[in-house]
């Protein structure tokens, strides 16, 4: 089985100091359903589940202004899409999108489909955050290149969950 | 590599609902037309038109050395930048040649919103965080472009179409030429920017992406009965060159400096540094042997083709266009100058070019100014 959805979620970003991009990220792991990963040494993205932006935004600049006082925390949800890979057939699916090394579990970022995606590896699940002015030629790209291998759509979006 | 996909608007579908040409433009799928261009060209010099420019480069700095970092790589002056204001500005390289340009709003609290070219967003971005590591300032550049979109609402009755849909103030005291500020239009916070790349009253509207479509929907609904429609790159590229604006990459070359471009209007050369500041002072020294100039013709001029004296190659055309304003073509050219003068009359594959003053259209300003 495998199985590609649009995943609702939301996207913070937070552009600071490392030390206050480390406190951001300690915002999403107190919060519910949210994940952090650090994109670059002056920045972070949180990911949590629809409607939690207001909390996310708020926790996070809590915790960085006192690092950094001037950490920028940012509603980014408009700028990414989340698709999500479902199923046993995920490593099959991803090694036909991209040379990355996926790990079982975790964060890594690179090419997938020629486009700079951020992935959420977890055990038969896969988060694939895509800037969203690529959001259609990713989804247009995994069904092409992994429609033979069993792949259906889901009709309706999916929300972002807890993936730890 | 992803510079190989193209983007796309949050009103890539909404364009395509209109019966849009689409195609690649800067990295990203945009509207040529929508079917009739000297019909979008129209809209946009009587009446009211809308254009997604949502493929601009984004940018916010901040930080508490952020006034220095833009102070630093932007070659205009800062310092007198208000929350509130805007300026046009170039990225020069150390090189002192012109990389991109945009438009520069200070904020409130030391923040800057900067624009880029569409296709040189990535550019801007490496530029600007490369600069402010070397110069070991303490400023955050985010990049906001996949987050927002913008809509450019322009023409004469821009005012009265957007006064429908906000209870902000939008008057010209409140809201001048080259002035900025976070309004609500039809429920959607925008920042409007008075920017004037058309030549007309223009408000760019930034907005968060997802609120695109309902913005634009509302906006040509709202306009309807004031004769709107959208315009597309081919429509802005004759409204453009009426007002002699380049566009980078088509009108320059690699080794540009903005004398060479018409733009030493937008260095400060007073200013105690910034980058590529050395390199202008000692090109400065140096006669000009090369320029961009406007150009009128007599004919239907070729873009690319050779501009010559006496069979002798000293040019070439970047941009022509027929003007509906002018009554006959009109264009971009590069020329040398020859035995220590630059020539005022041309020819090229049989039309005469004659050397003119830009801007072509309202050169006081006046419509932009309204």
């Amino acid at each position: 089985m495998l199985e590609l959805a649009a995943t609702e979620a939301v996207v913070v970003v937070c552009a600071a100091d490392e030390a206050a991009t480390d406190a951001a990220i300690g915002a999403a792991d107190a919060a519910i359903g949210a994940f952090a990963c650090r994109t670059a040494p002056d920045e972070a993205l949180l990911v949590g589940p629809p409607g939690a932006a207001r909390g996310l935004v708020a926790a996070a600049t809590e915790r960085a202004v006192a690092a950094d006082p001037d950490a920028v925390v940012l509603d980014a949800t408009d700028g990414w899409a989340v698709w999500t890979l479902e199923g046993d057939g995920v490593p099959a699916a991803f090694s036909r999108l991209s040379a990355l090394r996926l790990p079982a579990e975790g964060f890594v970022q690179g090419d997938v489909a020629r486009v700079p995606v951020k992935l959420v590896a977890r055990p038969g699940r896969l988060h694939l955050l895509v800037p969203a002015m690529w959001r259609e030629h990713l989804r247009e790209q995994i069904l092409d290149r992994c429609g033979d291998l069993g792949l259906s759509e889901r009709a309706e979006a999916a929300k972002w969950e807890d993936p730890g | 590599m992803s510079e190989a996909i193209p983007k796309r608007t949050a009103l890539h579908e909404t364009h395509a609902r209109l019966g849009a040409k689409l195609d690649r433009s800067g990295g990203w799928i945009r509207p040529y037309h929508y079917g009739d261009p000297a019909e979008e060209y129209r809209a946009v010099r009587e009446r009211v038109s809308l254009m997604d420019v949502g493929t601009l480069g984004k940018f916010l700095i901040a930080g508490r050395d952020a006034g220095r970092l833009v102070d630093r790589v932007f070659p205009c002056r800062v310092e007198d930048l208000r929350p509130g204001s805007s300026r046009y500005v170039l990225a020069l390289d150390e090189a002192g040649y012109v990389m991109d340009d945009g438009l520069l709003c200070a904020l409130e609290g030391g923040r800057y919103y900067a624009t880029s070219t569409s296709g040189g967003a990535d550019r801007m971005e490496a530029w600007l965080r490369n600069w402010a590591d070397r110069l070991e300032l303490h400023a955050h550049v985010v990049n906001r472009t996949a987050m927002l979109g913008a809509i450019n609402v322009a023409g004469p009755r821009a005012r009265e179409l957007l006064a429908r849909l906000t209870d902000d103030r939008i008057d010209p005291g409140s809201l001048p030429p080259s002035g900025h500020r976070e309004i609500v239009v039809t429920g959607v916070p925008v920042r409007a920017i008075r920017a004037g790349f058309v030549g007309e009253l223009s408000f760019e509207l930034h907005h968060p992406r997802s609120r695109g479509p309902q913005l634009w929907d509302a906006l040509m609904r709202a306009g309807a009965d004031l004769g709107i429609g959208p315009h597309g790159l081919d429509a802005l590229d004759v409204l453009r060159l009426e007002k002699g604006h380049l566009y980078l990459g088509q009108d320059t070359l690699p080794d540009d400096h903005p004398a060479k471009l018409g733009l030493g209007w937008t260095v400060a050369m007073d200013k105690p540094s910034f980058l590529g500041k050395v390199a202008l002072e000692r090109m400065a020294a140096l006669p000009l042997e090369r320029k961009l100039v406007g150009l009128r013709f007599d004919g239907d001029p070729e873009r690319g083709a050779p501009l010559e004296i006496a069979a002798k190659v000293v040019g070439r055309i970047t941009s022509c266009a027929s003007s509906p304003a002018v009554g006959h073509a009109i264009g971009l050219g590069w020329i040398r100058a020859v035995d220590g003068e630059f020539p005022s009359t041309l020819r090229s594959n049989g039309v005469t070019a004659t050397v003119a003053a830009i801007p072509f259209y309202d050169p006081e300003g006046a419509r932009l100014r309204a």
